[in-house]
């Protein structure tokens, strides 16, 4: 160490922290800016509140992230993934599919694989179908737990919907419980196959559907088919989606694949599918019949046209009409006129005699009654219509031979041409007859022309 | 209030005269030093979260001073030795009344006055308040061997001017 450093020269240093204390004293107070700063609660309050306002936002936004997240990571899982595509609906409103998602469906979900159900791979393999159409239309499950699925959705609202459960492997469809008749904000509610509504979702062209879901429904998980009306109209004789059609009436309805054929055939084979066929003709249980009066295989059937208004089908001279989207005529055997002259007979004319009523004494207190079978209906624009031929009227002869037996008339009009005249001679009540005519019904005579 | 952060703050303001005398070593004006070191300790106080309250917060006030001198400095370089005030400081609050110490200190102040900044300032740091090598070093923005040669320095050049004052000093 230098000898001369003056850190070792005490007195030096004496007088120079003599002088600096001096400066030092001569320092004015603490400026108050500084005291209030260093020692003032409130901007320290106003800091800690400052960092929980950062950390309430931070933390606000870790919620909306989380949130965000795990919408992705419930696309992610394959699992809930699985659950949220189940979760599709089927909405058939006309001739519109609307496959749209429903919070009733993830709670259905979410109660079957609850641990009240033991979560099973079938049970995950179910999407809701809701079907809203004025036709409705028949679809299966192959739910295996259907008892559980039917005592779990009442608790979501779907009282009165009915359930069937398919077996796939036995091939056989059963209703099954669940609901309360007549109580349902919905006609039908049915269970689809999951894999079935995602097939019908990814592949909708192969079902002839076209998907027009708007903006607004994606963002609300809607999807929305349409049934592609540019599906070629089915042309007459050799159509092959009538005939497709008739394969697919003929099915039974506890099968999925003809269901998916169904949806192949589109508006038409819809139309068969409803219950709601109409008959025109009383003493037809159309809802019965209504399934093989369409469209069966082997029907005699003269003629089905069906428009945008409806479809009309006459079998047996007995017509039934229902709604259906498209146009298809198909020509077919007519009644025959050996084991079916009235339907053979009705199909030709138009004229529907009430057989039971036939050969019996009408009038109100005449002898004179004359002998004949009572139409009991005249199809419109027939060729008894046009004849004049009204419900009521009492046929007597067909080109002046007294009709015995509507077996009779049958031979005759299967002998004559193709395309014929007949006179015919009827009878009709008369307006004004009173107790004391003499002669209550008046006579006619017209001239029916028809074409077989 | 955080105890800690209190107490440190404590400190801090405690050291105040420290930290106004260290600015004077600079400023050579009673005010000027006053603006510095209250500049100072806005700093600080500005960068509170970044502080570290366990450790004594006067070195950091130091090196605060120091650098808020020399950007003054810069743009005041014509003024930084030649204007330093002497007299208003001493002369109004000095507690000097025995002659012979006002005159022995007098000839100190003009010593000092004659030293570079830096000089005066690691005079006032070792010498004055008795801070140790290394802190004054860090204060300064110098080495501690630096410093050692700047105190030799410093030291000798007051005592070449007060030699006759100060027994012992050639």
């Amino acid at each position: 160490m230098n000898p001369t450093d003056p850190i070792h020269d005490d007195e030096l240093t004496r007088t120079l922290r003599g002088a600096f204390s001096d400066e030092m004293r001569a320092a004015p107070p603490v400026p108050k800016v500084l005291v209030r700063a260093f020692r003032d609660e409130t901007a320290a309050k106003r800091r800690r509140l400052t960092a929980w306002c950062g950390a309430l936002a931070v933390a606000a936004a870790l919620v909306f992230m989380l949130f965000v997240f795990d919408r992705k990571g419930v696309a992610a899982d394959p699992r809930l993934a699985l659950q949220q595509a189940a979760r599709a609906y089927l909405e058939l409103d006309d001739a519109t599919l609307r496959i749209d998602v429903r919070l009733q469906a993830i709670e259905i979900l979410t109660a079957l694989l609850s641990d009240e159900h033991e979560p099973q791979e079938t049970q995950t393999n179910v999407a809701w179908v809701r079907i809203k159409a004025p036709n409705q239309m028949l679809l299966w499950t192959d739910v295996a737990g259907i008892d559980a699925l039917a005592s779990t959705v009442p608790s979501a609202g779907f009282d009165g919907a009915e359930f069937w459960s398919y077996d796939r492997a036995t091939n056989v469809a059963e209703r099954t419980t669940g609901g309360q008749d007549g109580a349902s904000q919905f006609d039908w509610m049915h269970v689809l196959t999951f894999d079935f509504v995602r097939e019908l979702v990814e592949k909708p062209g192969e079902y002839g559907l076209t998907e027009r879901t708007n903006a607004t429904e994606k963002r609300a998980g809607l999807r929305t088919f349409v049934i592609d009306r540019k599906t070629p109209a089915p042309e007459a004789d050799d159509s092959p989606f009538w005939t497709e059609a008739r394969v697919t009436i003929d099915a039974e309805h506890g099968n999925v694949e003809r269901i998916e054929g169904k949806f192949k055939l589109g508006p038409i084979a819809l139309a068969e599918m409803t219950l709601e066929v109409v008959s025109t003709n009383d003493g037809i249980d159309a809802g019965a019949f209504a399934v093989t009066a369409c469209v069966p295989k082997d029907a005699q059937i003269r003629e089905a046209e069906v428009s945008e208004d409806g479809m009309r089908v006459s079998i047996g001279g007995v017509t039934f009409s229902h709604r259906v989207v498209e146009s298809a005529t198909v020509d077919g055997q007519g009644p025959d006129p050996q084991s079916d002259p009235s339907g053979f007979v009705e199909a030709i004319t138009g004229l529907n005699f009430d057989v039971a009523q036939s050969k019996t004494r009408r009038g109100m207190i005449s002898t004179a009654t004359p002998y004949g079978f009572v139409v009991a209906a005249v199809r419109a624009d027939s060729p008894a219509a046009a004849a004049g031929i009204e419900p009521g009227d009492i046929v007597l002869k067909w080109n002046g031979e007294p009709i015995v037996q509507v077996a009779d008339l049958a031979l005759w009009i299967d002998d004559g041409e193709d395309t014929a005249e007949a006179k015919v001679e009827f009878s009709r009540l008369r307006k004004d007859v009173t107790l004391f005519s003499r002669d209550p019904w008046a006579s006619f005579e017209a001239t029916l022309s028809y074409t077989k | 209030m955080n105890p800690a952060r209190r107490q440190a703050f404590d400190k801090a303001l405690d050291a105040w005269r420290v930290v106004y005398g260290f600015a004077r070593q600079f400023t050579g004006d009673a005010a000027a030093a006053e603006d510095l070191a209250q500049e100072a300790y806005l700093k600080l106080w500005a960068r509170e979260a970044e502080l570290d309250l366990e450790r004594p917060l006067l070195p950091l006030l130091l090196t605060t001073v120091r650098n808020l001198a020399r950007s003054r400095m810069r743009t005041q370089r014509a003024q930084a030795t030649d204007e330093l005030d002497l007299e208003s400081p001493l002369e109004s609050t000095s507690p000097l009344r025995l002659a012979g110490v006002a005159e022995e200190r007098g000839l100190v102040r003009e010593a000092l006055a004659a030293l570079p900044p830096h000089w005066r300032g690691a005079l006032f740091l070792v010498d004055g308040i008795d801070l140790g090598y290394r802190d004054a070093a860090q204060a300064l923005g110098m080495t501690e061997d630096v410093l050692r040669v700047t105190l030799h320095r410093a030291r000798q050049r007051v005592r070449e001017r007060i030699g006759r004052v100060v027994p012992g000093a050639e």
